[in-house]
């Protein structure tokens, strides 16, 4: 059950600002934000953070991760690719500013839980708060945690299933403590659930160029995210978006001049429809088709498709300050990332033509595939930023020409 | 491109206000960096208190004018191949210029390794780099250039915005203003054009109460480019930026405005192809909807190393590298050791640096803060919230009483609110302060303050919050307040006890801070710089070592009296310690300073200097180690001589010095005790409880004399009286009775340091003052090794120091200062500590003054230093130091000299002739002189 933002108890003119389109849980905003209910997050292997809970009083449970981003809460809570993920700031003071609805990567918040050092109120003024952002969809912000503590953990490999819960009592081992422990051992694992097809569109739609169109784009959604479609839209692109389980046909049968595979949540490797769809798109590209741009978990299926395994990486890039080499040109750039899986560097590739296009400095993930042929290219970070930096956005520019020509 | 083989830095001189010690802590990155390429390295700079003056640092050192004639000089005779221009602030880009406008480096084949020249005109010229911005699509602040007055207001009513109005030609802006109506603007323009000798004027957009951001760029010849660390001033645009509280990372802005700041920035430094850092300032409107570029520089600055401080990245090292051709994408990653340095930092806490001004000297000065800046130095804090970082922050200002719980009396709060609530909100140096005092009392919500004073209500808010935790402190559990940051002198003062029995409970409860390491990524890699602040939190210790550590404790920022020379000696004194096989610890908190890289000790903590933070350190020292870390205070300057006395009080042993030596130099009485003991001349003197008792002890002692409040050494409200009306208008003054008179022995002044190991004692140098007795020693010319003097006088001068020395125990070193009448040495004060003299004595002697000191306090033999005891003979050379004063900056504060230090900082002449020494020294007075002074 959704209704509309105009019943939220908050007083503040902010309110008003938010998006029409904005839904909620009728469940969450009874609790309100008023209440800090002393809460604690367990993880699988034991280890227990307490705090207390904001924006929403429930429990949640998901995988752990962090990001080292300092802004651009409302981004990263509404992008789909955090879905399954409970996410730890590590920037110290988070929801300084008021979040504009033009900030909102989606019409959800897309991350199980927010675990957070200290939760500030913005000053009043136009937008809403990281709060009542996450208090209208009935998300919680765990308040009160060391998360540089929790990130070093995070960091030396702990197991990252993990449970937030209220926790009245806070003697240790308490049975909250223990049960929420033992939650986090039998929840199932990030990789083993279809986050995609919890966020992805289930109906084919068509998104307008911005401005004059200059060529038509079919966009297969895995969980896209409002930048990523404003960054073709911007440049011409008329763009169909179609549901994750698109075949090749359905693509064809819309006569794109460049067919994009959206970022989205989870692991690939356990989506064997859309390998084998993203398989024969990119066989066709390769025959003369349309071109092919796969980004993050789009450049996953097409390597994938190629043979190449992926992997998860022993910490994920989240976070916008990783530098990326272009392979062919030695150009860097940094940019945003926000990747717990990688794809191996397999032979496989080779011998299905692939060149490894570009690749993160510090620790030589791939982060770009290019087929030789040109027509297939992928990027495993996010040249749309949103948030961080798009030094990178002419990934976009040659896509978008190669559509054109 | 193939590497230069001999690379000449060139320094920045004198501390200036508006140019400290960063340049000190870039030349010595840059250096060390070049030097590690195998490069060879010609430095010149003319203040002999830097640590990049050392040969081991700065490789062929010339300590000499930094004038185009002196460099070029440098140039014919030591022939180097290149030349990097941009570590030594704008003076060391001057001549730069200079030298190629002169045709010198053509013509010497030197080229200029970073940014090329081009670059910097093209960045320094206002008008050029203004339409290259506009060029490029980047909004710079909308002016124009008019001579009538229907041109100007057809400007302003299509602006439609507040504007500036600045006549060409008058001096000191005279005739200009802001203008924010359409008919202020009129009267404003009408006045300007009658101002300007030319009738022409600038109107330009102002943008006062926008906010103020700075990004810290690198780019390299490659063009890969990152933005090292993104600033947010809490003074908006009005205020020079090293005049504001300062707060990294940027905190008030959405991502998509820091983004497209960041990108302006980085378009910049791409489109004037600069090679190495720059420096990146915008204004921002308060909604964030809107920015200007307002100012760039292609150089490392004070930013620059409170960027490199606040992240953890050396962006000067790299820039020189980058100035090699080297590439940031093939450089490892200077902090985690990883593959790449091109990588921007991610912080996990808050940085807050306050200025340091210098009115507690200049009570008569003008003390608003607009576009001059006006501090001499900076202090930093660090913590996971933005609230206790700036407490800690004005914990390092060492308040002396001036805390976060300061207040003027005169505000007189207490009774009501002021009278002008804008006029008391005007940007001063107790700004901060008074914004505080309103919330306390309840004069104001942070909303408003915000409104009056442009600040961001972000940090109005924090500012409120903190009053709302002060006033529920008293009850609270005592964790609670060291989490939201509160001293224990804060805790003390508001719950009414001691600080001592805060620490105490604090300490029996286990609330003690932990130490987080400063990374450059956030926690996401692991990194080993061993860079700490304290948070309370859960610990993150560093790898145990089996070495026993020295703690060093820094000088804290720099102010007149306190230079950058104690950041040499305690830089020395860290490098002593390591070479000794022991970890140096070093405790600071200036920003500026080389003390404060992590690669100049074993671990540094960056910490106010009170006796609460020193303390933790040693604490946590001896719980990392095992044992009880050897503390040195002697380097620190005044700041951590002054810990003395507590830290006995806590039974740590001091190395090499007692709490007793130092109060006996500190109590006239009890020195003088010490020196009739001695059967040293100590001057004639007596203390007068008023105004009868000061005639009458003027008459016995005859004039002229001293006289000094008896509670200050070397302090403030000295004043020499040397004729009946001096006396008259000493009474005239508000004064702190009651008064020490003493004689004012004519004669030559000398400043004399002594190293001692409690049994033998040396004296590696004399200064010999050539201002008469009366002027502080810090503004005298003075000279090494003395030229007046008999070898008898200084015998017998150096064998009074030391036998101080040994009298009060030091092992170390020790700073007399004495005046040679005759054949008379009458003694005049003692510090136990490493002096202002101590670099001039080490430079000028090529000995290595510190290390004996340090190898002497740690339990070496002096014999075992180098050193030979007694006093040592005269070197080859002959030094004259200058003193150089930056006041002019500072309307109101009279420039004459007197027994109240002025000078900012100094240069020294180095040759083997006194003439050749003193004409090189008067050359780099020169060099600083500002053009047209006289004139303003």
């Amino acid at each position: 059950m959704t209704q509309t933002v105009s019943q939220v108890t908050d007083t503040t003119p902010a309110a008003e600002a938010r998006p029409a389109s904005f839904s909620i849980r009728a469940d969450a905003v009874a609790t309100g934000t008023a209440p800090h209910v002393p809460a604690l997050l367990a993880l699988e292997g034991g280890t227990v953070h307490r705090g207390r809970l904001r924006a929403a009083t429930v429990a949640a449970a998901g995988d752990l991760i962090f990001t080292t981003a300092a802004s651009g809460w409302g981004e990263i809570v509404s992008d789909p690719s955090y879905a399954g993920q409970i996410l730890v700031l590590t920037h110290p003071m988070a929801g300084n500013y008021r979040i504009d609805a033009a900030e909102l990567e989606s019409d959800r918040v897309h991350v199980r839980a927010l675990v957070v050092s200290r939760l500030l109120t913005p000053p009043d003024g136009a937008g809403i708060s990281l709060e009542q952002l996450l208090a209208s969809a009935g998300v919680p912000i765990l308040e009160g945690v060391d998360t540089r503590a929790l990130t070093l953990e995070i960091r030396r490999g702990v197991r990252r299933r993990a449970v937030i819960r209220s926790a009245p009592s806070d003697a240790t081992p308490s049975p909250e403590e223990l049960r929420a422990v033992a939650e986090a051992a039998e929840s199932p694992t990030w990789e083993s659930v279809d986050h995609v097809a919890a966020v992805a569109a289930r109906e084919p739609r068509l998104v307008p160029p911005s401005g004059r169109q200059c060529a038509r784009g079919v966009l297969v959604d895995y969980g896209v995210k409002r930048s990523l479609l404003t960054a073709f839209t911007a440049r011409g692109l008329e763009l169909t978006v179609l549901p994750p389980d698109a075949t090749a046909a359905d693509v064809a049968a819309r006569d794109p001049d460049l067919i994009i595979l959206s970022p989205g949540p989870g692991d690939p490797s356990r989506m064997a429809a859309q390998i084998a769809a993203v398989g024969e798109i990119a066989a066709r590209a390769i025959a003369g088709g349309p071109p092919v741009l796969g980004i993050c978990l789009g450049h996953q299926l097409l390597a994938l498709a190629a043979g190449a395994p992926t992997r998860r990486l022993a910490v994920g890039h989240h976070g916008g300050n990783h530098a990326v080499i272009e392979t062919a040109t030695g150009r860097v750039d940094i940019g945003a990332h926000n990747h717990e899986i990688a794809v191996v560097e397999d032979p496989a590739l080779h011998a299905a033509g692939y060149v490894v296009s570009h690749r993160d400095l510090n620790d030589g993930t791939v982060e770009g595939l290019r087929h030789v042929g040109g027509r297939v290219a992928s990027v495993q970070f996010h040249p749309e930023g949103a948030p961080g930096p798009i030094d990178a956005a002419r990934v976009f520019d040659l896509a978008v020409e190669r559509a054109r020509s | 491109m193939s590497l230069p083989h001999k690379v000449l830095v060139i320094g920045s001189g004198p501390i200036l206000i508006g140019q400290a010690a960063e340049f000190d802590y870039a030349g010595v990155q840059a250096c060390l960096a070049l030097r590690g390429e195998g490069i060879d390295t010609i430095l010149v700079n003319s203040n002999p208190a830097t640590v990049m003056t050392d040969p081991d640092v700065g490789g062929t050192v010339l300590i000499g004018p930094l004038s185009a004639a002196y460099l070029t000089r440098v140039i014919e005779e030591h022939q180097p191949d290149a030349l990097l221009p941009t570590l030594g602030g704008q003076t060391g880009l001057n001549l730069a210029v200079a030298l190629d406008d002169a045709g010198v480096l053509q013509r010497h084949g030197v080229r200029v390794l970073g940014t090329p020249l081009a670059a910097v005109r093209a960045a320094e010229d206002r008008g050029g780099f203004r339409d290259l911005v506009m060029g490029i699509g980047e909004p710079v602040p909308e002016s124009a250039v008019i001579e009538r007055l229907e041109d100007g207001m057809r400007f302003v009513e299509a602006l439609a915005a507040p504007v500036v109005i600045r006549p060409a030609f008058t001096l000191g802006g005279g005739g200009g203003g802001f203008a924010h109506t359409i008919d202020e603007a009129h009267e404003r323009i009408a006045i300007g054009l009658a101002a300007s000798p030319i009738g022409q004027v600038l109107v330009e957009r102002s943008l006062l109460g926008w906010k103020e951001i700075e990004f810290e760029v690198l780019r390299d010849a490659a063009d890969t480019a990152i933005a090292i660390c993104g600033m947010e001033n809490f003074d908006p645009m009005g205020v020079h930026t090293g005049d504001s509280i300062v707060v990294a990372p940027i905190q008030t802005l959405p991502d998509p405005v820091v983004q497209r700041l960041r990108r302006c920035a980085l378009k910049i430094v791409r489109t004037l192809k600069l090679e190495g850092g720059c420096n990146v300032q915008l204004a921002v409107s308060p909604d964030g909807s809107d920015y200007r570029v307002i100012e760039v520089n292609p150089r490392v600055s004070r930013s620059s190393a409170l960027a490199s401080k606040a992240t953890g990245y050396p962006i000067a090292r790299i820039a020189a590298l980058i100035g090699l051709g080297r590439r940031l994408d093939q450089m490892p990653n200077p902090a985690t050791g990883g593959n790449s340095a091109a990588f921007e930092p991610a912080v996990d806490y808050v940085v807050v640096k306050l200025p340091r001004w210098p009115f507690d000297k200049f009570p008569t000065a003008d003390r608003s803060l607009g576009v001059q800046m006006k501090a001499t130095g900076e202090a930093m804090g660090i913590d996971r919230d933005f609230g206790s970082a700036l407490l800690k922050a004005i914990r390092s200002l060492e308040p002396r009483g001036r805390g976060w719980l300061w207040e003027d009396p005169s505000w007189a709060l207490e009774y009501g609110p002021p009278d002008d609530a804008d006029a008391f909100l005007a940007a001063c140096d107790t700004r901060l302060w008074r914004m505080v005092a309103l919330l306390r009392h309840g004069w104001t919500d942070a909303d408003e303050l915000s409104r009056r004073t442009g600040v961001a209500p972000w940090f109005t808010e924090r500012l409120a919050e903190l009053i709302e935790a002060e006033r529920a402190l008293v009850g609270e559990p005592l964790l609670d307040a060291k989490r939201i940051g509160f001293g224990d002198a804060e805790i003390a003062r508001l719950s009414g006890v001691p600080a001592v029995a805060v620490r105490r409970a604090r300490v029996r409860a286990g609330i003690t801070p932990a130490y987080r390491r400063v990374d450059t990524c956030a926690g996401e890699f692991p990194a080993e710089t061993p860079y700490f602040y304290s948070s309370y939190a859960a610990p993150e210790v560093p790898p145990p070592t089996d070495r026993r550590s020295v703690i060093v404790v820094g000088s804290g920022p720099i102010r007149i009296g306190q230079g950058i020379e104690f950041d040499y000696c305690s830089v020395r004194a860290a490098w002593a310690i390591r070479e000794g096989g022991l970890d140096a610890v070093v405790v600071n908190n200036n920003p500026e300073t080389v003390s404060t890289d992590y690669d100049a000790c074993s671990r540094l903590y960056f910490e106010p200097l009170d006796t609460e933070s020193v303390l933790d350190v040693i604490d946590h020292e001896r719980a990392l180690t095992g044992e009880p870390p050897i503390v040195l205070l002697t380097f620190g300057g005044q700041t951590a001589i002054d810990l003395a006395r507590d830290l006995a009080y806590a039974d740590v042993p001091i190395a090499g010095l007692t709490a007793d030596a130092i109060e006996i130099t500190e109590d006239r009485e009890r020195f003088a005790w010490l020196l009739d003991e001695l059967g040293l001349d100590g001057p004639r003197g007596e203390l007068a409880r008023d105004a009868d008792e000061l005639r009458a002890a003027i008459g016995r002692l005859g004039m002229p004399v001293i006289v000094r409040p008896s509670w200050v050494i070397g302090g403030r409200g000295i004043a020499v009286l040397r004729q009946a009306d001096d006396v008259t208008a000493l009474l005239r003054t508000e004064i702190g009775w009651p008064l020490r008179v003493d004689e004012l022995v004519d004669g030559i002044e000398l400043d004399v340091d002594a190293i001692s190991d409690g049994t033998d004692w040396c004296v590696p140098g004399i200064l010999e003052q050539l201002d008469a007795p009366g002027i502080h020693s810090g503004d005298s010319v003075a000279v090494l090794p003395p030229q007046r003097l008999s070898r008898a006088v200084q015998e017998h001068a150096a064998k009074a120091a030391g036998r101080i020395a040994l009298a009060l125990g030091v092992r170390g070193v020790l700073n007399v200062q004495m005046i040679a009448a005759g054949e008379r040495i009458v003694v005049i004060e003692a510090n136990p500590r490493a002096s202002r003299t101590v670099p001039i004595v080490a430079k000028a002697t090529r000995r290595d003054v510190v290390a004996a000191a340090v190898r002497c306090a740690l339990g070496s033999r002096l014999s075992e230093t180098g050193l030979v005891a007694g006093l040592m003979p005269d070197g080859e050379l002959v030094a004259v130091k200058a003193p150089v004063s930056s006041l002019w900056r500072l309307p109101g504060v009279d420039p004459t000299v007197g027994p109240e230090m002025r000078s900012t900082g100094e240069v020294l002449g180095l040759a083997t002739a006194y003439d050749e020494a003193l004409a090189l020294a008067r050359d780099a007075v020169a060099a600083h002189e500002p053009a047209g002074r006289s004139a303003s």
